[in-house]
């Protein structure tokens, strides 16, 4: 619950005809990551950031990945430590053994409180630097780890998740504890089960809450109005049934009898109007609950942009319509 | 999350809980309404007992009052009660206030096991006829054996006028004792 989870994404191609963005598995391209090379970092930092990179370059799904263990076997038969191998040469050889299209490798400096990420993705087939890019951060080391997962997007060449943007904004300690106070759907209906309308604001839709809570206390009002007069005319109807069985005298019992049947009418007429109500009251609590679950809270780690995106993507150098549903 | 069951608990009690109320069930059934009378069959004229069921134990005591129901011009009346002797026993026999003046004949005789006969008429000029319901006697029953028996009238009873007219009776109604 406490996580974000975008169960559906559907990109649709249009514009083009020879879009490969549907490309199955076995059409992609594959792709090694080399450890960057640590420069003012220790190694342990630089292999940690290579990590979350190559995690992030997993993520994208635009290229298959080959398991960075793989990477460490063939550098070790050929006597290098991942650091060692740190030129274009070295990684296309790397790249050759282990039967990629790309290699990606690149270095991390630290000059002062200025850290600098070089990425270069290298062609194997020919030697040539295809992508390369170049980032400069100030600030504390925790922020780098979202550069690095930014520039995995941007090296691909796409465009990064709006929850990585986010988390940029915020900055990471700032994304982590909005995260743990992710909104969630679940969240919305268990509050508005107890309370109509509070689901709706918990959601961020007020108007709607107080419209939900303000319809269940009308009708929850009406229903103990009528409740009051079922009880007095209840009371009224006992009363009157005693008197009357008891009466002798003839003119007396008629007019108890007038009673009896009135104050009758009366329990089954406010009877009738209390299921009426307590039918409503029901009804809008399930509607409210239904409705909570349905809407979207208003995280703040939450895409705010239109679920229908017109993008152009560079790699297919083809237009895109691209929809997505979020379920979160 | 914890702290939304409490609420949410209490919510579905409260629906749960609504009193969606009952409609009781009314009992239009007093011997002495002439509309509740016709319901049963018992047009006016009529002798009917009030109340006309009664409950009590063995040995004790329990009282109906004999009533003629919606006459006009009653001046005159014998009645005959039937009774199961072997359940009840007659313990007072009183007049009612419906044919009692200055100077008015009441006389009952009970010498017949589970019968009793009452003759009621005014003697005075006071009053001469009286109309609608009113009350002819007082009796009261002891109850000998358990069990439920009925006290009924026959159809020898005879309403007049003060003429000595003789007023049909239409209706009889019937008492039920209830011995435990």
């Amino acid at each position: 619950m406490k996580y974000n989870r975008h169960l559906i994404a559907v990109l649709i191609c249009l514009l083009s005809v020879n879009s490969p963005n549907a490309q199955s598995t076995s059409n992609k391209s594959t792709l090694a990551v080399l450890d960057f090379e640590g420069r003012g970092i220790n190694s342990l930092e630089a292999a940690t950031l290579t990590d979350r990179f190559t995690s992030e370059i997993g993520k994208t799904e635009s290229m298959v990945l080959v398991d960075r263990t793989m990477v460490e076997e063939i550098l070790k038969e050929q006597g290098f430590q991942q650091s060692g191998c740190t030129t274009d040469e070295c990684a296309v050889e790397v790249g050759a053994m282990l039967g990629v299209q790309f290699m990606i490798s690149g270095a991390i400096g630290k000059l002062g409180d200025t850290f600098t990420i070089d990425a270069k993705m290298v062609s194997v087939e020919s030697g040539a630097s295809v992508e390369t890019r170049n980032v400069t951060y100030i600030g504390k080391v925790d922020g780098l780890v979202t550069e690095i997962e930014l520039l995995a997007w941007d090296i691909m060449n796409l465009e990064p998740p709006e929850a990585l943007k986010e988390k940029k904004r915020l900055g990471a300690q700032a994304f982590l504890a909005a995260q743990a106070k992710q909104k969630t759907r679940t969240g919305a209906l268990l509050r508005s089960m107890a309370v109509p309308g509070f689901g709706q604001y918990y959601a961020g839709k007020k108007l709607m809450a107080a419209g939900y809570l303000v319809s269940e206390l009308a009708v929850l009002g009406l229903y103990a109005s009528a409740n009051s007069a079922y009880t007095t005319a209840t009371d009224d109807f006992n009363n009157y049934q005693n008197l009357y069985n008891t009466e002798k005298d003839p003119v007396m019992i008629a007019d108890y009898r007038s009673k009896v049947n009135s104050s009758h009418d009366d329990i089954q007429s406010n009877k009738d109007l209390m299921n009426q109500m307590a039918t409503a009251a029901i009804g809008i609590w399930a509607i409210n609950a239904v409705h909570a679950f349905l809407i979207k809270p208003d995280n703040v780690t939450a895409s705010k942009e239109s679920p229908i995106k017109l993008a152009y993507d560079p790699k297919t150098l083809s237009p895109q319509l691209r929809f997505s549903i979020a379920l979160d | 999350m914890h702290w939304i069951r409490r609420p949410l608990i209490l919510s579905l009690i409260l629906f749960i809980g609504c009193n969606q109320g009952e409609v009781p069930t009314k009992f239009l059934d007093n011997p002495l309404d002439t509309e509740a009378a016709s319901e049963k069959g018992i047009n006016t004229p009529a002798l009917v007992f009030f109340p006309d069921s009664a409950s009590t134990t063995i040995g004790s005591t329990v009282s109906m009052e004999v009533y003629a129901l919606g006459v006009e011009k009653l001046g005159m009346a014998y009645i005959k009660i039937n009774y199961d002797d072997s359940r009840l026993s007659l313990n007072t026999i009183n007049p009612g206030e419906f044919l009692k003046s200055n100077n008015n004949l009441f006389l009952y005789d009970n010498s017949v096991a589970g019968v009793i006969d009452i003759y009621t008429s005014f003697l005075s000029t006071d009053s001469v006829e009286v109309s609608g319901t009113g009350n002819m006697a007082y009796l009261v029953f002891q109850a000998k054996t358990p069990g439920v028996s009925k006290v009924t009238y026959s159809t020898d009873s005879e309403f007049a006028d003060s003429d000595d007219n003789p007023i049909q009776i239409r209706g009889f109604g019937e008492g039920v004792i209830d011995a435990q």
